[in-house]
């Protein structure tokens, strides 16, 4: 997981206190539904479940089989799976107590992975908005291994 | 590894200069029609094989003379491109047009004098068409639309390889460059053995894939919800009213298990070629490392990736599966082929070229580490010797 020690953040990034990072795993096993698919986007919500998949209606995310993959790409397994905070709370709730900038997206130009701050990559230890300055420089690209410095922010 | 997609362009001003070339993607699959047509037109016999001349012989000279493809969608565009509604009903307008081949070329051989040879050649120029049908079946079948996906299921019934939806995208995509593929072939590997251990591994992992699904469900395997079952009920009702229709003339019954034999013929090429010999590392949790751009052999040349839907743009179709054909791109440093499909494919068939062109690419891809490449364990020794790896594991790169 992200180092969250306050003060501890890149010049200009955002460190988040012990306490914030704490509350916000609470909320997110409480209040999470939804589990997306970091490649191809598919979204596997709880109440829906996926019956032609085999998962009734409210079958809860730790159910799902371990060697379970995405039913639409195939390329990412459930352990890679994001989840998402109900009513996109995670975002908005780190945004409003950071006072910050809008969250950005960063593209690898190699294979056009997208890092999106919102969206972390909690995978590679990168928790939901983790701010690119606050990426460690050795990271790498999670689908192609290219370097951080591979990265050039996309604005639309 | 630089390159540079976001300055080639800004997001709507990249003009797709593909966009109408692809049409040929829809035209090809008539190609023995057009072949059959040249018959009536010259009287010569000689174009029943048109297709065979066409794919083996003038689109890898096409492959050099027109190079490769410089066209590269940044990603800023792609997501206009993907929600441009042409591209996809290019690939639906491919699906009657495999439908037409198979019954424009029964009703030829059932209604024409024809010597037996001619129906040999015929068959084995559709059986081309046919790997076409599985690669159309293979464009559809990522899409998450549930109509796109009946699409693959109907052309894929053409050559009697439904399976394929099932195995292609829940298999192999997961497996490839494992050991547990039977579609990824190793080094040493020829293509006859090979299509020995994929075309029935295939199968079997397409049914063990659905067996388990269904068991979720709570249903059997013997149900109309076996994905596998409606396409193969398709592929069953057609052959029947064909044989039905045009009766059981013997010429027809030699002509079509030929041209579906040649049809996977065409996948066995395929996988046989898109990974050869690379090898994704097993990490410390026991999981394969994710499935990366190098994990995939490419071909940018843009006569046959017209002609393909851009499947010879490998690495970003594995790296994105549920991508469209009309967004991949190309990026540099990737694995490389010499030439497109067409001409790797007839490359394969002679294995001693296939080895002397891939055998060292595969070493340099490695960077002469036996234990990173996918080998064959009966070829392992006989490998090591040929590149005279004297000491260690270590082969010298050319």
């Amino acid at each position: 997981m992200l180092d969250a020690r306050p003060g501890d953040g890149a010049p200009g990034g955002v460190a988040f206190s012990p306490e914030f990072v704490h509350r916000l795993t609470q909320e997110e096993s409480s209040a999470m539904t939804e589990y997306k698919c970091p490649d191809c986007g598919y979204i596997y919500d709880e109440a829906k479940g996926n019956p032609h998949e085999g998962f009734a209606p409210n079958t809860t995310w730790a159910q799902i089989p371990d060697d379970w993959a995405c039913p639409d790409c195939a390329v990412r397994d459930k352990a890679d799976f994001i989840p998402l905070l109900a009513q996109g709370a995670s975002a908005t709730a780190i945004e409003a107590s950071t006072d910050a900038e809008p969250f950005a997206k960063w593209h690898c130009v190699t294979c056009g992975h997208i890092y999106d701050e919102a969206v972390g990559d909690p995978a590679t230890g990168l928790p939901p908005g983790t701010r690119w300055s606050d990426v460690p420089a050795d990271w790498y690209c999670p689908d192609c291994g290219a370097t951080k410095e591979d990265y050039e922010r996309l604005d639309f | 590894m630089s390159t540079t997609i976001l300055s080639d362009g800004a997001p709507d001003r990249y003009v797709d200069r593909k966009r109408y070339l692809w049409v040929l993607s829809v035209v090809w699959p008539a190609a023995p029609l057009i072949g059959l047509y040249l018959v009536h037109l010259t009287g010569w016999s000689i174009f029943y094989a048109f297709t065979l001349f066409v794919w083996y012989g003038a689109i890898p000279v096409f492959d050099v003379l027109f190079g490769k493809d410089p066209n590269n969608p940044p990603e800023a565009a792609v997501a206009r491109l993907e929600a441009d509604r042409y591209y996809r009903v290019l690939t639906w307008l491919t699906v009657p047009v495999h439908y037409a081949s198979l019954i424009g070329c029964a009703w030829w051989i059932t209604t024409q004098p024809i010597a037996w040879w001619e129906v040999v050649a015929l068959a084995f120029s559709l059986g081309i068409v046919n790997g076409l049908a599985l690669n159309t079946g293979h464009e559809l079948g990522h899409k998450k639309e549930p109509f796109d996906r009946w699409m693959a299921k109907i052309v894929l019934a053409v050559v009697g390889y439904g399976h394929f939806f099932i195995e292609h995208n829940k298999g192999h995509h997961r497996d490839v460059a494992t050991p547990e593929d039977p579609a990824t072939s190793r080094m040493g590997e020829s293509i006859y053995k090979f299509s020995l251990r994929e075309i029935p591994g295939a199968f079997l992992r397409a049914w063990n894939l659905e067996k388990v699904r269904l068991e979720r469900v709570g249903k059997g395997v013997w149900s109309l919800d076996n994905e596998i079952i409606p396409p193969l009920m398709i592929t069953l009702a057609v052959y029947t009213a064909l044989v039905l229709a045009l009766g059981p003339n013997p010429k027809l019954l030699v002509f079509l298990p030929i041209q579906v034999a040649f049809g996977w013929w065409q996948l066995t090429s395929a996988n046989y070629i898109e990974h050869y010999g690379l090898l994704r590392q097993k990490m410390a949790d026991g999981r394969y490392e994710r499935a990366q751009p190098r994990h995939s052999w490419n071909s940018n040349h843009i006569a046959s990736n017209l002609i393909l839907f851009h499947l010879q743009r490998h690495s970003d179709h594995h790296a994105h599966p549920t991508r469209s054909y009309q967004s991949l791109r190309d990026f540099k440093g990737l694995p490389e082929l010499p030439t497109g499909y067409p001409g790797m494919f007839f490359m394969a068939m002679i294995p001693p070229i296939f080895r002397s062109v891939m055998d060292p690419r595969v070493v340099k891809w490695a960077n002469g580490d036996i234990d990173k490449i996918q080998i064959d364990p009966a070829r392992r020794k006989r490998i090591a010797r040929k590149y005279g790896a004297s000491q260690g594991s270590r082969l010298p790169v050319t």
